[in-house]
Protein backbone atom coordinates (compact mmCIF):
# COMPACT_ATOMS: atom_id res chain seq x y z
CA UNK A 1 0.00 0.00 0.00
CA UNK A 2 1.10 3.56 -0.67
CA UNK A 3 -1.11 5.35 1.81
CA UNK A 4 -2.33 4.45 5.27
CA UNK A 5 -5.18 6.28 6.92
CA UNK A 6 -6.15 5.83 10.56
CA UNK A 7 -9.07 7.53 12.30
CA UNK A 8 -9.98 7.29 15.97
CA UNK A 9 -7.68 4.41 16.81
CA UNK A 10 -5.93 4.87 20.17
CA UNK A 11 -3.80 8.01 20.05
CA UNK A 12 -4.64 8.73 16.39
CA UNK A 13 -7.57 11.02 15.78
CA UNK A 14 -6.93 11.73 12.11
CA UNK A 15 -3.67 10.35 10.77
CA UNK A 16 -2.45 9.80 7.27
CA UNK A 17 0.82 8.53 5.88
CA UNK A 18 1.49 8.97 2.23
CA UNK A 19 4.31 7.71 0.03
CA UNK A 20 4.95 4.48 1.94
CA UNK A 21 7.74 2.26 0.72
CA UNK A 22 8.53 -1.42 0.56
CA UNK A 23 10.43 -1.30 3.86
CA UNK A 24 9.40 1.37 6.37
CA UNK A 25 11.11 2.14 9.66
CA UNK A 26 9.29 4.19 12.28
CA UNK A 27 11.15 6.33 14.79
CA UNK A 28 9.93 8.86 17.31
CA UNK A 29 9.84 9.62 20.98
CA UNK A 30 8.12 7.34 23.41
CA UNK A 31 4.37 7.69 23.38
CA UNK A 32 4.11 8.91 19.80
CA UNK A 33 2.27 5.74 18.85
CA UNK A 34 4.87 3.70 16.99
CA UNK A 35 3.52 0.39 18.30
CA UNK A 36 -0.05 1.56 17.75
CA UNK A 37 0.64 2.03 14.05
CA UNK A 38 1.82 -1.56 13.84
CA UNK A 39 -1.28 -2.70 15.72
CA UNK A 40 -3.51 -0.76 13.35
CA UNK A 41 -1.75 -2.35 10.36
CA UNK A 42 -2.25 -5.79 11.87
CA UNK A 43 -5.96 -5.10 12.36
CA UNK A 44 -6.15 -3.99 8.74
CA UNK A 45 -4.42 -7.16 7.55
CA UNK A 46 -6.61 -9.33 9.80
CA UNK A 47 -9.68 -7.61 8.30
CA UNK A 48 -10.72 -6.52 11.76
CA UNK A 49 -11.24 -10.09 12.95
CA UNK A 50 -12.42 -9.89 16.57
CA UNK A 51 -10.41 -12.98 17.47
CA UNK A 52 -7.29 -11.02 16.47
CA UNK A 53 -8.47 -7.97 18.42
CA UNK A 54 -8.59 -10.25 21.44
CA UNK A 55 -4.98 -11.31 20.80
CA UNK A 56 -3.98 -7.64 20.88
CA UNK A 57 -5.86 -7.08 24.12
CA UNK A 58 -4.39 -10.16 25.76
CA UNK A 59 -0.88 -9.00 24.88
CA UNK A 60 -1.68 -5.92 26.94
CA UNK A 61 -2.96 -8.08 29.74
CA UNK A 62 -6.64 -7.37 29.17
CA UNK A 63 -9.21 -10.16 29.20
CA UNK A 64 -12.91 -10.10 28.56
CA UNK A 65 -15.22 -11.37 31.25
CA UNK A 66 -16.83 -14.53 29.98
CA UNK A 67 -18.86 -15.50 32.98
CA UNK A 68 -22.56 -15.95 32.52
CA UNK A 69 -24.56 -12.84 33.32
CA UNK A 70 -25.50 -12.71 36.97
CA UNK A 71 -25.96 -10.15 39.66
CA UNK A 72 -23.25 -7.57 39.43
CA UNK A 73 -22.11 -8.60 35.97
CA UNK A 74 -22.82 -6.09 33.30
CA UNK A 75 -21.84 -6.15 29.64
CA UNK A 76 -20.31 -2.76 30.28
CA UNK A 77 -17.29 -4.44 31.88
CA UNK A 78 -16.40 -5.83 28.47
CA UNK A 79 -17.42 -2.60 26.77
CA UNK A 80 -14.91 -0.69 28.87
CA UNK A 81 -12.17 -3.10 27.90
CA UNK A 82 -13.07 -2.82 24.23
CA UNK A 83 -13.16 0.97 24.44
CA UNK A 84 -9.39 0.95 24.91
CA UNK A 85 -9.16 0.65 21.12
CA UNK A 86 -10.99 3.93 20.60
CA UNK A 87 -9.42 7.40 20.58
CA UNK A 88 -9.96 8.94 24.03
CA UNK A 89 -12.02 5.83 24.87
CA UNK A 90 -14.85 7.51 22.97
CA UNK A 91 -17.04 4.77 21.54
CA UNK A 92 -19.19 7.22 19.61
CA UNK A 93 -16.50 7.85 16.98
CA UNK A 94 -15.97 4.81 14.75
CA UNK A 95 -12.48 3.49 14.09
CA UNK A 96 -11.37 3.48 10.48
CA UNK A 97 -8.17 1.91 9.21
CA UNK A 98 -7.65 1.94 5.46
CA UNK A 99 -4.84 1.22 3.03
CA UNK A 100 -4.67 2.69 -0.46
CA UNK A 101 -2.55 1.84 -3.42
CA UNK A 102 -1.82 4.60 -5.86
CA UNK A 103 -3.02 3.66 -9.32
CA UNK A 104 -0.82 4.64 -12.23
CA UNK A 105 -1.18 8.24 -13.23
CA UNK A 106 -3.69 9.29 -10.62
CA UNK A 107 -2.76 12.19 -8.42
CA UNK A 108 -5.56 11.80 -5.89
CA UNK A 109 -6.54 8.66 -4.01
CA UNK A 110 -6.07 5.46 -5.87
CA UNK A 111 -8.52 2.63 -5.36
CA UNK A 112 -8.82 1.61 -1.76
CA UNK A 113 -7.30 -1.81 -1.47
CA UNK A 114 -8.45 -2.62 2.02
CA UNK A 115 -10.24 -1.05 4.93
CA UNK A 116 -11.71 -1.84 8.32
CA UNK A 117 -14.40 0.06 10.16
CA UNK A 118 -15.20 -0.70 13.79
CA UNK A 119 -18.38 0.79 15.20
CA UNK A 120 -20.09 0.54 18.55
CA UNK A 121 -23.71 -0.43 18.07
CA UNK A 122 -26.83 -1.11 20.08
CA UNK A 123 -28.11 -4.66 19.68
CA UNK A 124 -31.61 -5.91 20.34
CA UNK A 125 -32.75 -9.48 20.89
CA UNK A 126 -36.07 -9.85 19.14
CA UNK A 127 -38.61 -12.65 19.20
CA UNK A 128 -39.69 -13.96 15.80
CA UNK A 129 -42.27 -16.55 15.12
CA UNK A 130 -40.91 -19.08 12.63
CA UNK A 131 -42.98 -20.80 9.93
CA UNK A 132 -43.53 -23.77 12.21
CA UNK A 133 -44.81 -21.57 14.98
CA UNK A 134 -41.67 -21.77 17.08
CA UNK A 135 -40.51 -18.74 18.89
CA UNK A 136 -36.96 -17.79 17.90
CA UNK A 137 -34.76 -15.09 19.27
CA UNK A 138 -32.71 -13.14 16.79
CA UNK A 139 -30.19 -10.49 17.57
CA UNK A 140 -30.20 -7.44 15.32
CA UNK A 141 -28.46 -4.12 15.18
CA UNK A 142 -30.71 -1.27 16.22
CA UNK A 143 -30.34 1.25 13.43
CA UNK A 144 -32.06 4.60 13.24
CA UNK A 145 -34.99 3.32 11.18
CA UNK A 146 -37.72 1.51 13.03
CA UNK A 147 -37.50 -2.20 13.44
CA UNK A 148 -40.49 -4.25 12.36
CA UNK A 149 -43.02 -4.71 15.12
CA UNK A 150 -41.66 -7.59 17.13
CA UNK A 151 -41.14 -8.17 20.77
CA UNK A 152 -37.90 -6.96 22.13
CA UNK A 153 -36.52 -9.25 24.81
CA UNK A 154 -33.33 -7.46 25.70
CA UNK A 155 -30.85 -4.96 24.45
CA UNK A 156 -27.12 -4.89 24.83
CA UNK A 157 -24.11 -3.02 23.55
CA UNK A 158 -21.81 -4.49 20.94
CA UNK A 159 -19.57 -3.82 17.98
CA UNK A 160 -19.82 -4.33 14.31
CA UNK A 161 -16.66 -4.73 12.25
CA UNK A 162 -17.00 -4.05 8.55
CA UNK A 163 -14.71 -4.46 5.57
CA UNK A 164 -15.64 -4.05 1.90
CA UNK A 165 -16.52 -7.75 1.81
CA UNK A 166 -17.38 -8.84 5.35
CA UNK A 167 -19.27 -7.87 8.44
CA UNK A 168 -18.98 -9.30 11.95
CA UNK A 169 -21.26 -8.28 14.78
CA UNK A 170 -20.83 -9.27 18.41
CA UNK A 171 -22.49 -8.21 21.61
CA UNK A 172 -20.21 -7.32 24.49
CA UNK A 173 -21.87 -10.06 26.46
CA UNK A 174 -20.43 -12.78 24.24
CA UNK A 175 -16.99 -11.25 23.67
CA UNK A 176 -15.53 -13.50 26.29
CA UNK A 177 -16.55 -16.59 24.37
CA UNK A 178 -14.77 -15.78 21.13
CA UNK A 179 -11.49 -17.72 20.81
CA UNK A 180 -8.25 -15.79 21.02
CA UNK A 181 -6.46 -16.64 17.83
CA UNK A 182 -4.90 -15.44 14.64
CA UNK A 183 -6.82 -16.83 11.73
CA UNK A 184 -5.53 -16.74 8.19
CA UNK A 185 -6.89 -13.78 6.29
CA UNK A 186 -6.64 -12.65 2.71
CA UNK A 187 -3.65 -10.47 3.58
CA UNK A 188 -1.06 -12.65 5.26
CA UNK A 189 0.80 -10.97 8.07
CA UNK A 190 3.03 -11.67 11.03
CA UNK A 191 3.44 -9.36 14.00
CA UNK A 192 6.78 -9.79 15.75
CA UNK A 193 6.44 -8.13 19.13
CA UNK A 194 9.00 -6.59 21.40
CA UNK A 195 9.48 -9.43 23.78
CA UNK A 196 10.63 -12.95 23.42
CA UNK A 197 7.37 -14.80 23.87
CA UNK A 198 6.52 -14.17 20.26
CA UNK A 199 8.70 -17.22 19.66
CA UNK A 200 5.63 -19.33 20.43
CA UNK A 201 4.63 -19.26 16.82
CA UNK A 202 7.97 -20.45 15.53
CA UNK A 203 7.33 -24.21 15.38
CA UNK A 204 4.17 -23.63 13.33
CA UNK A 205 5.88 -21.08 11.08
CA UNK A 206 8.74 -23.51 10.53
CA UNK A 207 6.34 -26.28 9.54
CA UNK A 208 5.01 -24.13 6.74
CA UNK A 209 8.40 -23.67 5.09
CA UNK A 210 10.11 -26.91 6.06
CA UNK A 211 11.55 -28.89 3.14
CA UNK A 212 10.94 -26.01 0.76
CA UNK A 213 13.57 -23.79 -0.81
CA UNK A 214 12.68 -21.17 1.80
CA UNK A 215 14.34 -23.37 4.40
CA UNK A 216 17.64 -22.43 2.72
CA UNK A 217 16.88 -18.78 3.34
CA UNK A 218 16.43 -19.59 7.00
CA UNK A 219 19.83 -21.27 7.23
CA UNK A 220 21.47 -18.35 5.41
CA UNK A 221 20.01 -15.92 7.92
CA UNK A 222 21.20 -17.97 10.87
CA UNK A 223 24.71 -17.70 9.42
CA UNK A 224 24.69 -14.14 10.71
CA UNK A 225 25.29 -15.66 14.12
CA UNK A 226 27.22 -18.79 13.20
CA UNK A 227 28.48 -19.70 9.75
CA UNK A 228 28.68 -23.37 10.66
CA UNK A 229 24.96 -23.96 10.96
CA UNK A 230 23.93 -26.50 8.36
CA UNK A 231 20.41 -27.50 9.27
CA UNK A 232 17.64 -26.69 11.71
CA UNK A 233 14.58 -28.49 12.97
CA UNK A 234 12.02 -28.20 15.71
CA UNK A 235 12.01 -31.20 18.03
CA UNK A 236 10.38 -32.22 21.28
CA UNK A 237 12.52 -31.55 24.28
CA UNK A 238 11.96 -34.59 26.49
CA UNK A 239 13.23 -32.92 29.60
CA UNK A 240 10.71 -30.11 29.36
CA UNK A 241 7.40 -30.40 31.17
CA UNK A 242 4.65 -30.46 28.60
CA UNK A 243 2.84 -27.14 28.70
CA UNK A 244 -0.89 -27.06 28.31
CA UNK A 245 -0.71 -24.39 25.70
CA UNK A 246 1.44 -24.09 22.66
CA UNK A 247 3.75 -26.29 20.71
CA UNK A 248 6.37 -27.94 22.93
CA UNK A 249 8.95 -28.24 20.16
CA UNK A 250 12.16 -26.26 20.36
CA UNK A 251 14.74 -25.47 17.70
CA UNK A 252 17.83 -27.61 17.26
CA UNK A 253 20.65 -27.13 14.80
CA UNK A 254 23.43 -29.18 13.32
CA UNK A 255 26.86 -27.62 12.94
CA UNK A 256 29.46 -28.46 10.37
CA UNK A 257 32.31 -30.50 11.78
CA UNK A 258 30.43 -31.24 14.97
CA UNK A 259 28.42 -34.34 15.58
CA UNK A 260 25.07 -34.29 17.32
CA UNK A 261 22.42 -31.67 17.49
CA UNK A 262 22.61 -28.51 19.58
CA UNK A 263 19.86 -26.44 21.19
CA UNK A 264 19.73 -23.18 19.30
CA UNK A 265 19.07 -21.22 22.45
CA UNK A 266 22.51 -22.19 23.73
CA UNK A 267 24.17 -20.42 20.84
CA UNK A 268 24.31 -16.86 21.89
CA UNK A 269 22.45 -13.63 22.15
CA UNK A 270 19.80 -12.77 19.76
CA UNK A 271 19.68 -15.95 17.75
CA UNK A 272 16.15 -16.71 18.84
CA UNK A 273 15.09 -13.21 17.87
CA UNK A 274 16.66 -13.63 14.43
CA UNK A 275 14.90 -16.97 14.09
CA UNK A 276 11.53 -15.41 14.96
CA UNK A 277 12.00 -12.51 12.58
CA UNK A 278 13.10 -14.64 9.65
CA UNK A 279 10.48 -17.34 10.14
CA UNK A 280 7.86 -14.60 10.20
CA UNK A 281 9.30 -13.04 7.05
CA UNK A 282 9.27 -16.35 5.22
CA UNK A 283 5.57 -16.74 5.93
CA UNK A 284 4.13 -13.47 4.66
CA UNK A 285 4.38 -13.76 0.89
CA UNK A 286 2.44 -10.92 -0.74
CA UNK A 287 1.55 -9.65 2.72
CA UNK A 288 2.90 -7.58 5.60
CA UNK A 289 5.70 -8.09 8.12
CA UNK A 290 5.43 -6.07 11.34
CA UNK A 291 8.40 -5.88 13.71
CA UNK A 292 8.22 -3.91 16.95
CA UNK A 293 11.53 -2.69 18.37
CA UNK A 294 13.67 -4.29 15.70
CA UNK A 295 16.86 -3.91 17.75
CA UNK A 296 15.67 -5.97 20.74
CA UNK A 297 18.14 -8.63 21.74
CA UNK A 298 20.38 -7.84 18.76
CA UNK A 299 23.91 -6.51 18.85
CA UNK A 300 24.43 -3.66 16.42
CA UNK A 301 26.89 -5.73 14.39
CA UNK A 302 24.17 -8.18 13.34
CA UNK A 303 21.48 -5.60 12.68
CA UNK A 304 22.86 -4.38 9.38
CA UNK A 305 23.14 -7.88 7.96
CA UNK A 306 19.67 -8.75 9.18
CA UNK A 307 18.23 -5.65 7.50
CA UNK A 308 19.90 -6.66 4.25
CA UNK A 309 18.39 -10.11 4.40
CA UNK A 310 14.94 -8.75 5.21
CA UNK A 311 15.11 -6.30 2.33
CA UNK A 312 16.08 -9.05 -0.09
CA UNK A 313 13.34 -11.33 1.18
CA UNK A 314 10.78 -8.54 0.92
CA UNK A 315 11.65 -8.20 -2.76
CA UNK A 316 11.71 -11.91 -3.39
CA UNK A 317 8.46 -12.70 -1.58
CA UNK A 318 6.76 -9.38 -2.33
CA UNK A 319 5.86 -8.32 1.20
CA UNK A 320 5.85 -4.90 2.82
CA UNK A 321 7.76 -4.31 6.06
CA UNK A 322 6.81 -1.93 8.88
CA UNK A 323 9.20 -1.81 11.82
CA UNK A 324 9.83 0.45 14.80
CA UNK A 325 12.99 1.32 16.67
CA UNK A 326 14.31 3.65 19.29
CA UNK A 327 17.94 2.81 18.73
CA UNK A 328 20.26 5.07 16.79
CA UNK A 329 22.40 2.06 15.90
CA UNK A 330 19.41 0.32 14.42
CA UNK A 331 18.56 3.41 12.41
CA UNK A 332 22.08 3.63 11.05
CA UNK A 333 22.21 -0.08 10.25
CA UNK A 334 18.94 0.25 8.39
CA UNK A 335 20.20 3.20 6.35
CA UNK A 336 23.51 1.52 5.57
CA UNK A 337 21.93 -1.77 4.59
CA UNK A 338 19.40 -0.10 2.30
CA UNK A 339 21.43 2.74 0.85
CA UNK A 340 21.15 2.87 -2.91
CA UNK A 341 17.59 1.55 -3.21
CA UNK A 342 14.67 3.88 -3.62
CA UNK A 343 11.83 2.02 -1.95
CA UNK A 344 12.72 2.36 1.72
CA UNK A 345 11.31 5.00 4.04
CA UNK A 346 12.21 6.46 7.37
CA UNK A 347 9.09 7.72 9.11
CA UNK A 348 9.25 9.94 12.15
CA UNK A 349 6.17 10.24 14.35
CA UNK A 350 5.78 13.52 16.19
CA UNK A 351 3.23 14.99 18.54
CA UNK A 352 1.65 18.25 17.47
CA UNK A 353 -1.20 20.16 19.02
CA UNK A 354 -3.69 18.71 16.50
CA UNK A 355 -2.45 15.19 17.08
CA UNK A 356 0.24 12.91 15.78
CA UNK A 357 1.98 13.61 12.51
CA UNK A 358 4.13 11.26 10.45
CA UNK A 359 7.02 12.74 8.46
CA UNK A 360 8.16 10.49 5.63
CA UNK A 361 11.78 10.69 4.48
CA UNK A 362 12.32 9.05 1.14
CA UNK A 363 14.98 10.88 -0.87
CA UNK A 364 18.47 9.48 -0.88
CA UNK A 365 20.04 12.78 0.18
CA UNK A 366 17.60 13.18 3.09
CA UNK A 367 18.33 9.67 4.32
CA UNK A 368 22.06 10.20 3.91
CA UNK A 369 21.90 13.37 5.99
CA UNK A 370 19.92 11.60 8.69
CA UNK A 371 22.38 8.70 8.72
CA UNK A 372 25.33 11.00 9.26
CA UNK A 373 23.75 13.34 11.76
CA UNK A 374 22.60 12.75 15.27
CA UNK A 375 18.89 13.08 14.79
CA UNK A 376 17.22 11.94 17.96
CA UNK A 377 15.32 8.74 17.64
CA UNK A 378 14.10 8.46 21.21
CA UNK B 1 19.90 18.70 26.28
CA UNK B 2 17.52 18.98 23.40
CA UNK B 3 18.42 21.49 20.70
CA UNK B 4 15.93 24.27 20.08
CA UNK B 5 18.10 26.58 17.96
CA UNK B 6 20.46 25.60 15.23
CA UNK B 7 22.79 27.48 12.88
CA UNK B 8 23.57 25.65 9.65
CA UNK B 9 26.76 26.72 7.83
CA UNK B 10 28.75 25.52 4.86
CA UNK B 11 32.08 24.75 6.45
CA UNK B 12 34.55 24.80 9.27
CA UNK B 13 35.56 28.45 8.84
CA UNK B 14 32.09 29.67 9.74
CA UNK B 15 31.82 27.03 12.44
CA UNK B 16 34.93 28.29 14.23
CA UNK B 17 34.53 32.03 13.62
CA UNK B 18 30.92 32.50 14.68
CA UNK B 19 31.37 31.64 18.37
CA UNK B 20 34.27 34.11 18.59
CA UNK B 21 32.27 36.80 16.85
CA UNK B 22 29.47 36.28 19.32
CA UNK B 23 31.84 36.70 22.22
CA UNK B 24 33.48 39.77 20.72
CA UNK B 25 30.16 41.43 20.02
CA UNK B 26 28.70 40.60 23.38
CA UNK B 27 25.85 38.37 22.29
CA UNK B 28 24.96 34.94 23.61
CA UNK B 29 25.86 31.72 21.83
CA UNK B 30 23.04 29.51 22.94
CA UNK B 31 22.53 27.73 19.64
CA UNK B 32 23.99 24.61 18.04
CA UNK B 33 26.29 25.15 15.05
CA UNK B 34 26.30 22.51 12.35
CA UNK B 35 28.79 22.53 9.52
CA UNK B 36 27.33 20.74 6.52
CA UNK B 37 30.51 20.11 4.54
CA UNK B 38 29.77 22.08 1.40
CA UNK B 39 26.86 23.80 -0.30
CA UNK B 40 25.19 20.69 -1.74
CA UNK B 41 25.25 18.92 1.61
CA UNK B 42 23.93 22.07 3.26
CA UNK B 43 20.96 22.08 0.89
CA UNK B 44 20.19 18.44 1.76
CA UNK B 45 20.49 19.15 5.44
CA UNK B 46 18.30 22.28 5.16
CA UNK B 47 15.63 20.46 3.20
CA UNK B 48 15.59 17.55 5.65
CA UNK B 49 15.57 19.68 8.79
CA UNK B 50 12.57 21.65 7.55
CA UNK B 51 10.43 18.52 7.33
CA UNK B 52 10.23 17.76 10.97
CA UNK B 53 11.10 19.83 13.92
CA UNK B 54 11.56 17.37 16.74
CA UNK B 55 12.66 19.78 19.46
CA UNK B 56 14.00 22.43 17.07
CA UNK B 57 12.20 25.76 16.99
CA UNK B 58 14.56 27.99 14.98
CA UNK B 59 16.89 27.24 12.11
CA UNK B 60 19.28 29.92 10.80
CA UNK B 61 21.31 29.34 7.62
CA UNK B 62 24.44 31.12 6.33
CA UNK B 63 25.65 30.49 2.79
CA UNK B 64 28.11 32.22 0.47
CA UNK B 65 26.87 34.17 -2.52
CA UNK B 66 30.04 33.03 -4.34
CA UNK B 67 29.88 34.57 -7.80
CA UNK B 68 26.11 34.49 -8.20
CA UNK B 69 24.09 36.19 -5.50
CA UNK B 70 20.77 35.83 -7.29
CA UNK B 71 21.30 32.09 -7.81
CA UNK B 72 22.15 31.58 -4.17
CA UNK B 73 19.04 33.46 -3.01
CA UNK B 74 16.79 31.65 -5.49
CA UNK B 75 18.05 28.26 -4.32
CA UNK B 76 17.25 29.11 -0.70
CA UNK B 77 13.81 30.40 -1.65
CA UNK B 78 13.19 27.23 -3.60
CA UNK B 79 13.91 25.00 -0.62
CA UNK B 80 11.60 27.06 1.60
CA UNK B 81 8.87 27.07 -0.99
CA UNK B 82 9.17 23.35 -1.75
CA UNK B 83 8.68 22.48 1.90
CA UNK B 84 5.17 23.87 1.68
CA UNK B 85 5.45 25.38 5.13
CA UNK B 86 6.17 28.99 4.25
CA UNK B 87 4.44 31.70 2.32
CA UNK B 88 7.06 32.45 -0.35
CA UNK B 89 6.26 35.09 -2.90
CA UNK B 90 8.14 34.73 -6.19
CA UNK B 91 9.17 38.36 -5.95
CA UNK B 92 10.46 38.06 -2.37
CA UNK B 93 13.90 39.63 -2.12
CA UNK B 94 16.43 39.15 0.62
CA UNK B 95 16.35 42.03 3.10
CA UNK B 96 19.78 43.58 3.71
CA UNK B 97 19.44 42.84 7.39
CA UNK B 98 18.99 39.12 6.62
CA UNK B 99 15.80 37.12 6.29
CA UNK B 100 13.72 35.89 9.22
CA UNK B 101 10.53 34.10 8.27
CA UNK B 102 7.83 32.48 10.37
CA UNK B 103 6.11 29.27 9.27
CA UNK B 104 2.45 29.04 8.28
CA UNK B 105 1.92 26.53 11.09
CA UNK B 106 3.35 27.92 14.34
CA UNK B 107 4.63 24.47 15.26
CA UNK B 108 7.03 24.38 12.33
CA UNK B 109 10.45 26.06 12.26
CA UNK B 110 11.19 29.76 12.17
CA UNK B 111 13.93 30.21 9.56
CA UNK B 112 16.68 32.81 9.17
CA UNK B 113 18.86 33.26 6.07
CA UNK B 114 22.03 35.30 5.57
CA UNK B 115 24.01 35.29 2.35
CA UNK B 116 27.66 36.25 2.78
CA UNK B 117 29.04 38.79 2.63
CA UNK B 118 26.16 41.25 2.99
CA UNK B 119 22.94 39.90 1.45
CA UNK B 120 23.58 41.87 -1.71
CA UNK B 121 27.02 41.36 -3.26
CA UNK B 122 28.90 38.38 -4.60
CA UNK B 123 31.49 36.93 -2.28
CA UNK B 124 31.95 34.72 0.74
CA UNK B 125 32.72 34.75 4.45
CA UNK B 126 36.23 36.01 3.78
CA UNK B 127 34.86 39.10 2.02
CA UNK B 128 32.70 39.78 5.04
CA UNK B 129 35.75 39.51 7.32
CA UNK B 130 37.82 41.80 5.09
CA UNK B 131 35.19 44.50 5.33
CA UNK B 132 35.81 44.42 9.06
CA UNK B 133 39.44 45.36 8.62
CA UNK B 134 39.95 49.12 9.01
CA UNK B 135 40.20 51.13 5.76
CA UNK B 136 43.67 52.39 6.51
CA UNK B 137 45.20 48.95 7.00
CA UNK B 138 48.28 48.96 4.75
CA UNK B 139 48.98 45.25 5.06
CA UNK B 140 45.56 44.49 3.60
CA UNK B 141 46.33 46.72 0.62
CA UNK B 142 49.61 44.88 0.13
CA UNK B 143 47.84 41.55 0.34
CA UNK B 144 45.32 42.69 -2.27
CA UNK B 145 48.05 43.89 -4.59
CA UNK B 146 50.10 40.75 -4.41
CA UNK B 147 47.27 38.29 -4.75
CA UNK B 148 45.86 40.37 -7.59
CA UNK B 149 49.19 40.28 -9.39
CA UNK B 150 49.57 36.53 -8.93
CA UNK B 151 46.04 35.97 -10.08
CA UNK B 152 46.63 37.83 -13.32
CA UNK B 153 49.69 35.67 -14.02
CA UNK B 154 48.02 32.37 -13.28
CA UNK B 155 49.77 30.56 -16.04
CA UNK B 156 53.19 31.03 -14.45
CA UNK B 157 52.39 29.16 -11.28
CA UNK B 158 51.38 25.63 -10.54
CA UNK B 159 48.89 24.54 -7.97
CA UNK B 160 47.77 28.08 -7.19
CA UNK B 161 44.50 29.06 -5.51
CA UNK B 162 41.43 28.99 -7.74
CA UNK B 163 40.28 32.36 -9.03
CA UNK B 164 37.01 31.91 -7.19
CA UNK B 165 38.99 31.70 -3.97
CA UNK B 166 40.79 35.00 -4.44
CA UNK B 167 39.19 36.42 -1.31
CA UNK B 168 40.38 33.49 0.77
CA UNK B 169 43.89 33.96 -0.52
CA UNK B 170 43.78 37.67 0.30
CA UNK B 171 42.46 37.27 3.80
CA UNK B 172 44.81 34.48 4.77
CA UNK B 173 47.78 36.31 3.27
CA UNK B 174 46.94 39.30 5.44
CA UNK B 175 46.51 37.01 8.45
CA UNK B 176 49.89 35.42 7.88
CA UNK B 177 51.52 38.84 8.12
CA UNK B 178 50.00 39.76 11.48
CA UNK B 179 51.93 39.56 14.70
CA UNK B 180 52.03 35.85 15.33
CA UNK B 181 51.77 34.73 11.73
CA UNK B 182 49.90 31.54 10.90
CA UNK B 183 47.14 31.89 13.45
CA UNK B 184 43.61 30.89 12.67
CA UNK B 185 40.79 33.18 11.65
CA UNK B 186 38.89 32.58 14.83
CA UNK B 187 41.89 33.36 16.98
CA UNK B 188 42.32 36.56 15.02
CA UNK B 189 38.76 37.50 15.89
CA UNK B 190 39.51 36.81 19.52
CA UNK B 191 42.57 39.03 19.38
CA UNK B 192 40.45 41.89 18.13
CA UNK B 193 42.07 42.19 14.74
CA UNK B 194 38.67 42.88 13.21
CA UNK B 195 36.53 45.94 13.81
CA UNK B 196 33.31 44.52 15.10
CA UNK B 197 31.62 47.87 15.48
CA UNK B 198 31.20 48.39 11.73
CA UNK B 199 27.72 48.76 10.38
CA UNK B 200 27.94 45.44 8.53
CA UNK B 201 29.10 43.49 11.55
CA UNK B 202 26.43 45.04 13.76
CA UNK B 203 23.79 44.23 11.19
CA UNK B 204 24.97 40.61 11.02
CA UNK B 205 25.15 40.19 14.76
CA UNK B 206 21.67 41.64 15.18
CA UNK B 207 20.33 39.00 12.76
CA UNK B 208 22.28 36.24 14.47
CA UNK B 209 21.20 37.24 17.96
CA UNK B 210 17.59 36.51 17.11
CA UNK B 211 18.53 32.86 16.92
CA UNK B 212 19.33 32.87 20.60
CA UNK B 213 16.56 31.62 22.84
Amino acid sequence: MDTLRIENYKNFKRFELDNLGRVNLFVGRNNTGKSSVLEALSILAAEGDVAWLKVILEQRGMYFDNRKPRTGWDYRINEDIFSSFFHNYDLSAPITIAGFRRTEGSAADGTSTSGVRIRRVELADLIFKSNTGEELIRRVIKEKENQPETEEVATTGGVTVETPSTRQTYGFDVMGLIPVEKKSSSISFEYVRTSEFSGDRNPGLFDKIALSELEDELIKALHIIDRDIQAINFLKDESRVLTLKGDPRVPYVVLRNKSGKIRLSSMGDGINRILTIILSALNVKDGILLIDEFENGLHYTVQEELWRIIYKLSERLNFQVFATTHSNDCLRSFLKATSGVSDTRLIRLEKYSEGIRGVVYSDADELEYIASSNIETR
Amino acid sequence: MATTSKLLVEGHSEESVIPQLCKRCGIAHSFDIESAGGLEKLKSAFKTLLKSTNTLRKLWVIIDADNNFKGAWESMKYILDASGRYQIDKKLSLPTEGLIINPLNPEDLTVGIWIMPNNTDVGMLEDFMMRLIPEEDKLLKEAENITGKLNSQRGDYENMFKESHLSKARLHTWLSWQDMPGETLSLAVQKKLFATDTELCCRFVKWLDQLNV
